[in-house]
């Protein structure tokens, strides 16, 4: 072969044998002339033969720097600006030792490894699933999953599975965005395992869950009954004991989704008649990423029927050859789609692990006392900014009790809409609340605001100053 | 609670394994004294061997050992052995009457261990021996085999001996902390057929109880699991909602098949062909004449048949009575064929054989779809090779 | 033959205690923001904003250490997981260098401080590198359209089966197209969405040739076929060079194809989907396109599909306006709707994309060709060692990016397996090497992929101690057995986890049920 053989590789950073020298031995001993005897499996007539749009390599990082940069640039982001958005995606304060842990390489590049050989990833898993069954109060958690809206999908499968029954009960409060996740895993009626979907309306005065209607719907076809605490529009749903009990006489599951940087303060839904926990793992320690940021978890009480119902892949801490050392296993493999294909529970594949290591270092590092003191910042906080916006002329909030780090801002008096209120405080370098105005017309022009433990006194007052000016 | 140790029965059957060593098929029917005097070692003494020192050199042992008890019977077929290798007290000797170590010696000493109370019988031999073993203990108590012998293809053996050792440690150290049955799975008991010249094909002989732990039993597996059983199961439960009044359904032997038997409330042997309509079985064990009246005098008919292991046997083996004439009397669209997934795909290639002493008289499709559940099928292509004597000779070997 | 110098090696040990146990009473590893006497005078006691019914009563079991000993702790357990740090040809899963510019740009608040319901023309960036990814994948795959929101490839399976839903409902068929057809080497997240998503599933063993024949497709496609999922080359490395004619025929009864590429990196700038004729294809950015593994993400599955199918896509989409902003559209009424919230891991898309511009038309090119090339190297080197079989050896024709191998002769002749194998090698620093998706009917198998990265040294180094343990099996199989002995623990031992008396998915009930061993 001659050097100027044009399939001869370039020489490039990410690829040792792109070397000419190790290419050329490659080729010798795998008796290769031509690099296409290889291929010779694809039949010609598969081949592409057009002409690519893609260009060529960028080899120089400074020059990849500065291009990935200039783009990136044109982002605006929460440090950029205030954002009061939450919905879903949330501003908690990320410490940087969960930083650390997660741009760490032994933790951001592998696959997967067995329990000695990634010893410490697997224990790191299981000081997450411990930690995270403390704050919640449940004895078997699973390994995380994509999201809240994916966990509460499959935890309503579970129950499904479990007890044989096709109804489920959703609250009309819920998230938009989570609603339809949990509408695409109920499947459809023409198709095996569909879930009927039945929503529940919302008290108007108080945001929380509507008994009577609740009742209403609740019959002996009902497999489960979701709902979550705080709600999506914000509130705390107080009355949580009685809805478990009103679904449990009526032999359905109870499935209830939380925000685990509330439960430093907020009872853990294990003791107000959960059988189920779901919920978000991004407030624990993960940037929000625009989105690329959120996981969710399954939570139950050890017992075989909930464990044996999981999707998700599970660690067990056991012991080695070596009496007294820790080793961290699978267990219930085999119930998994990796062991048993279609007749495993639901599927599992690739998830969001990495950032149960950022989880885990979380919650070592707020420990008991710190989830109470990040839980009181958090709620003192955004009472005080509906207080002070509740005040403003025109401006409402909703529902001023009992609710965590959102909250409802109705405008409808001010004659402006949210879009619009919304544009402007970007003058003010404010990213405003979320617009329920589409998703919950019945609530009006209304926002969800979010305030968490990283807005400062001076930030919440800035808002309240803009929202007068720009609501006048 | 305090807990009985467990017992363990251990037979050897020295002969077996001789004859592949000496280049015949296996020792049964004799064979073995040819194979005795073409010189062939104890083998299955060895294997065996292997199998104990692994379970007495672990860590498990150490811990449950005095939770233990072997019985087996005095001299070659296992006392010898064990005598040599653990404390006597250790071990409970059945008394022989004479030193031979025939098939029928087998199945004596398998009764003896049974009135003994066995947990486990733990067996050094091939299929031959598994077949004389369950001949007498059925699915009483759990059989685990450490494959000594020529030919294998029963689910109660472990991969290696050596994976036998582990097997038995698990249980060990199980059964010395859980106070409830051994977890056990259904295997296949499948052995040559001795009137048959043609040594590649099994029979059939039933289903026995073998220790929980897929991953170290034959056709090993990366996880242990029975989800293709719980499917089975589930796929019972579905047929038998699913079933037609006025119907006739016949089911073809086989685990797999009486598993939807068994959701109806029907306990029959599973070695045997049933007629069932309405939920009552109108012919138990019955032969081809007996199904040819049923299925003439019925117009509609369902045939339900599982797939013999090893071999991927859908007629044929085991179920002669299904003969071509009642193959095609009942229409190959009312033939469900169901399996676990994991049995069918680790038939390489996924084929299904067929074996008719009268040739069928039009072509069968060339795919079946066989269930693995109640929503899920694989794909086998259907072989049918019209009979010849001349294709079953030893030369298939 | 052993060509390498075999290097002393042993895992970091700290012998790291669970955080649990480290605890001491009253240390303090963060504090939040003390809240302003203003907010205090004005709101109260932070704890009478509780509903009384909901109050946390009992504190939760976290452990109470200073910042130090939690960041101590967690670099320990990152020093004791080998991953990449030595060499892994984890088979399917292609390992590739992870470049560190990446990492320093996705955790800049321009990325890690943006929200996804941010007005669009203060996320201008992330929407351009978005949008421009797509456009790259639309030409690697001849495409009209990809979306992101999949949190990995299952997940993407996942999206094509509800996107089968979604299309046959809209036509009124769906009560009547209840199959999806796969094949036993399609990756078991295929048959597994599909089901989940309420289809029956058919699947198509392998034949003679390596792949199911067409003949076999044929007798199960009818008007109830809803799709076919299927990945090629297959992860033996075989390729299925009748797959335009199972597009074809499949096509012919009303059904969709799907391409799981899964197995790009082989056939990356040869093969389109298009040009085979499917319809829509899944790629994995954390594996192909150079995006972090994380252990098992935040992952990426972008799916991609025709212009007749971009209505049912799962939205938001990322769309260009005339003025060259972009924007997120909402998904219309024939929309799956989600699959998973917001539009997807952002940061692993922006990596992809950076790699990808990295290496460039040609770097794909060079990386496909030296992928596929170092396999039919190590396939030389590994058929060698005494005990190593190819799977399906019958099939000569060159194998692409991966093969299959049997380690069922070393296993029966010393009882050694295949995971012995696997863990031995981690003993000099060689990761776990991936065995084979269910089902195994390859005996004892495992399935090395060597990639573009890894350095013609790395896979003799692998190859080298491969041959090694096979060494040691056949001098002292128990020896191999119970490895390994260089890692941070020992073999796990041989407690059933699937007991439940044993399993211990948290150190609450691992106290509970195991009191008497502590």
């Amino acid at each position: 072969m001659s050097a100027k053989d044009k399939t001869l590789p370039q020489p490039h950073p990410f690829m040792a044998n792109s070397a000419p020298a190790s290419y050329r031995e490659l080729l010798r001993v795998a008796e290769v002339k031509e690099i296409d005897e290889v291929f010779e499996q694809i039949p010609t007539d598969h081949l592409f033969k057009g002409k690519w749009k893609v260009p060529r390599g960028i080899k120089s990082e400074a020059q990849l720097s500065k291009h990935l940069t200039s783009i990136l640039r044109k982002n605006i982001s929460a440090e950029d600006y205030t954002s009061f958005l939450g919905a879903g995606c949330w501003n908690h304060y990320v410490p940087a030792i969960c930083d650390e842990m997660v741009t760490r390489t032994e933790f951001s590049t592998p696959v997967w490894g067995t329990p000695s050989s990634d010893h410490g990833r697997n224990q790191v898993w299981f000081e997450f699933c411990s930690q995270l069954g403390e704050l919640v109060g449940m004895e078997f958690v699973g390994l995380p999953l994509y999201s809240y809206g994916t966990a509460a999908g499959h935890a309503l499968r579970m129950a499904a599975r479990i007890n044989g029954r096709k109804k489920i009960l959703i609250p009309a409060s819920l998230d938009p965005e989570r609603a339809k996740v949990i509408r695409t895993y109920a499947g459809f009626k023409e198709l095996n395992g569909f879930l009927d979907v039945v929503t529940v309306k919302f008290d108007k005065k108080t945001g929380r869950l509507d008994l009577a209607d609740l009742k209403a719907k609740l019959d002996k076809e009902v497999c489960a009954v979701y709902f979550e605490n705080p709600n999506y529009l914000g509130a705390l749903e107080s009355e949580a004991a009685e809805i478990s009990k009103l679904a449990h006489s009526v032999g359905a599951e109870v499935v209830v989704g939380v925000d685990p940087i509330s439960l430093g303060i907020i009872a853990p839904a294990s003791q107000y008649g959960a059988d189920i926990i779901v919920g978000t793992t991004q407030p624990l320690g993960v940037h929000m990423n625009a989105g690329g940021g959120v996981g969710g978890f399954i939570a139950t009480r050890d017992e075989e029927r909930y464990a044996k119902e999981y999707p998700t892949l599970q660690v067990s801490l056991t012991g080695t050859t070596v009496p007294g050392e820790m080793a961290f296993g699978l267990t219930l493999f085999h119930q998994s789609s990796y062991g048993s294909r279609e007749n495993g529970k639901d599927w599992t594949g690739n998830s969001v692990y990495l950032w149960a290591v950022a989880n885990a270092t979380y919650m070592s590092l707020m420990g008991p006392e710190g989830f109470v003191d990040v839980g009181n910042s958090i709620i003192a906080r955004a009472r005080y900014a509906a207080e002070r916006i509740n005040k403003l002329k025109g401006v409402k909030v909703l529902w001023r009790d009992g609710f965590f780090k959102e909250f409802v801002v109705n405008f409808d008096k001010t004659g402006k809409s949210v879009k619009k209120i919304n544009k402007k405080l970007l003058k003010h370098e404010i990213f405003g609340g979320k617009d329920l105005s589409d998703e919950f017309p019945e609530l009006g022009e209304s926002a969800l605001y979010c305030v968490t433990e990283v807005h400062t006194l001076e930030e919440i007052d800035a808002l309240v100053d803009a929202l007068k000016e720009v609501t006048a | 609670m305090k807990h009985r140790p467990i017992r363990i029965g251990f037979i050897i059957n020295p002969i077996a394994g001789m004859g592949g060593a000496v280049g015949l098929h296996g020792t049964d029917a004799g064979i073995h004294l040819e194979a005795a005097r073409r010189g062939a070692s104890q083998i299955s003494t060895q294997r065996a061997a292997m199998t104990l020192s692994f379970l007495f050199n672990s860590r498990e042992w150490l811990q449950a050992s005095s939770e233990t008890l072997f019985i087996t019977p005095e001299g070659q077929m296992g006392g010898d052995l064990l005598q040599s290798m653990i404390d006597p007290t250790q071990i409970q000797l059945i008394p022989l009457k004479n030193d031979s170590t025939t098939a029928a010696d087998t199945k004596e000493i398998a009764q003896s261990l049974f009135e003994h109370g066995v947990d486990l019988i733990l067996f050094a031999g091939g299929d031959g021996t598994a077949r004389d073993i369950f001949e007498v203990i059925d699915e009483k108590i759990p059989l685990l085999g450490i494959p000594a012998g020529v030919k294998m293809r029963s689910g109660v053996f472990g991969l290696h001996p050596a994976r036998v050792g582990e097997v038995l440690q698990r249980i060990i150290v199980t059964s010395s902390r859980i106070e409830n049955a051994l977890p056990t799975q259904d295997a296949e008991i499948l052995d040559l057929d001795e009137n048959s010249s043609d040594y590649s094909s099994s029979q059939f002989f039933g289903v026995a109880k073998t220790p929980y732990a897929p991953d170290l039993l034959q056709r090993s597996k990366s996880a242990s699991g029975d989800s293709g059983a719980s499917a089975l199961d589930e796929l019972a439960l579905h047929y038998a909602k699913a079933m037609k009044p006025k119907r006739l359904y016949i089911f073809g032997p086989g685990g797999s098949t009486n598993r939807i038997l068994k959701s109806l409330g029907l306990s029959l042997s599973p070695k045997g062909v049933h007629a069932i309509m309405d939920g009552h079985c109108i012919g138990e064990d019955i032969g081809e004449a007996e199904i040819a009246e049923l299925v003439a005098r019925n117009s509609e008919c369902e045939l339900i048949v599982g797939v013999i292991g090893g071999q991927g046997y859908l007629f044929g083996r085991g179920n002669q009575q299904l003969s071509s004439g009642v193959i095609e009397a009942i229409g190959w669209s009312h033939i469900y064929v169901l399996a676990s997934a994991e049995k069918l795909l680790e038939l390489m290639p996924t084929e299904l054989h067929m074996d008719f002493h009268q040739p069928l008289r039009n072509p069968p499709p060339s795919f079946l779809q066989v269930h693995t559940s109640s929503s899920r099928t694989v794909v086998c292509r259907l072989i049918y090779q019209v009979a010849s004597p001349s294709t079953s000779t030893l030369a298939r070997n | 033959m052993i060509k390498s110098k075999i290097r002393k090696y042993h895992a970091a040990v700290w012998d790291e205690p669970l955080v649990m146990d480290l605890s001491q009473p009253g240390r303090r590893g963060a504090f939040a923001p003390a809240i302003e006497d203003e907010i205090t005078d004005s709101v109260g006691d932070p704890s009478a904003l509780v509903p009384t019914a909901l109050k946390r009563k009992v504190a939760p079991e976290l452990p109470e250490l200073s910042e130090f000993e939690v960041q101590r702790h967690y670099l320990h357990l990152s020093q004791q997981t080998l991953g990449m740090m030595g060499i892994s040809l984890f088979g399917t899963c292609t390992m590739k260098y992870n470049p560190r510019l990446n990492e320093r740009l996705v955790y800049q608040p321009f990325v890690a401080k943006m929200h996804p319901h941010q007005d669009p023309e203060t996320m201008q960036g992330i929407l351009e590198i978005v949008y421009s990814f797509d456009e790259i994948l639309r030409d690697l795959s001849g495409l009209d359209k990809f979306v992101f929101q999949a949190g990995g490839g299952a997940d993407a399976a996942y999206t094509m089966a509800t996107l089968t839903r979604a299309y046959h409902a809209a036509r009124g068929e769906l009560a009547q197209r209840t199959e999806i057809i796969t094949t036993v080497q399609a990756h078991p997240c295929n048959p597994a969405t599909a089901a989940a998503a309420g289809f029956k599933v058919i699947t198509l063993p392998l034949e003679k040739d390596g792949y199911p024949s067409l003949e076999a497709l044929k007798s199960v496609l009818s008007n109830r076929t809803a799709a076919l999922m299927v990945n090629n080359p297959d992860d033996i490395g075989i390729y299925n060079p009748q797959i335009k004619e199972w597009v074809k025929a499949v096509k012919e009864v009303g059904g969709l194809c799907f391409y799981d590429h899964a197995n790009f990196n082989g056939v990356m700038t040869r093969i389109r989907a298009a040009d085979l004729g499917f319809d829509a294809c899944m790629y994995m950015l954390h594996k192909t396109f150079g995006g972090t593994k994380g252990g098992g993400g935040p992952a990426v599955g972008a799916f991609g599909c025709r212009k007749e199918l971009v209505p049912y896509l799962a939205g938001p989409t990322v769309e260009k306006n005339s003025d060259g902003t972009y924007f997120l559209k909402e998904e219309g009424p024939k929309s799956v709707g989600r699959v998973r919230e917001f539009f997807g891991n952002v940061p692993v898309v922006i990596r992809a994309y950076s790699w990808t511009r990295a290496m460039g038309i040609d770097g794909l090119r060079d990386a496909a060709n030296i992928s596929v090339l170092a396999n039919n190297y190590m396939e030389k080197r590994l058929l060698a060692i005494k005990g190593v079989t190819k799977g399906l050896p019958e099939l000569t024709k060159r194998r692409l990016e991966m093969t299959r191998y049997s380690l069922g002769e070393l296993t029966a002749e010393t009882g050694v397996t295949t995971v012995d194998v696997q863990n031995r090698m981690t003993d000099y620093g060689v990761d776990a090497f991936w065995l084979s998706h269910e089902p195994w009917f390859i005996p004892e198998p495992f399935t090395p992929e060597a990639g573009e990265l890894w350095s013609i040294e790395d896979i003799d180094y692998w190859i080298d101690v491969l041959e090694v343990v096979c060494e040691e099996a056949r001098k002292d199989p128990e020896f191999v057995k119970n490895a390994p002995y260089n890692q941070v623990v020992h073999k796990q031992g041989s407690t059933n986890l699937d007991d439940p008396k044993n399993w211990a998915t948290t150190y609450r009930a691992y106290k509970r049920k195991h009191a008497s061993k502590k």
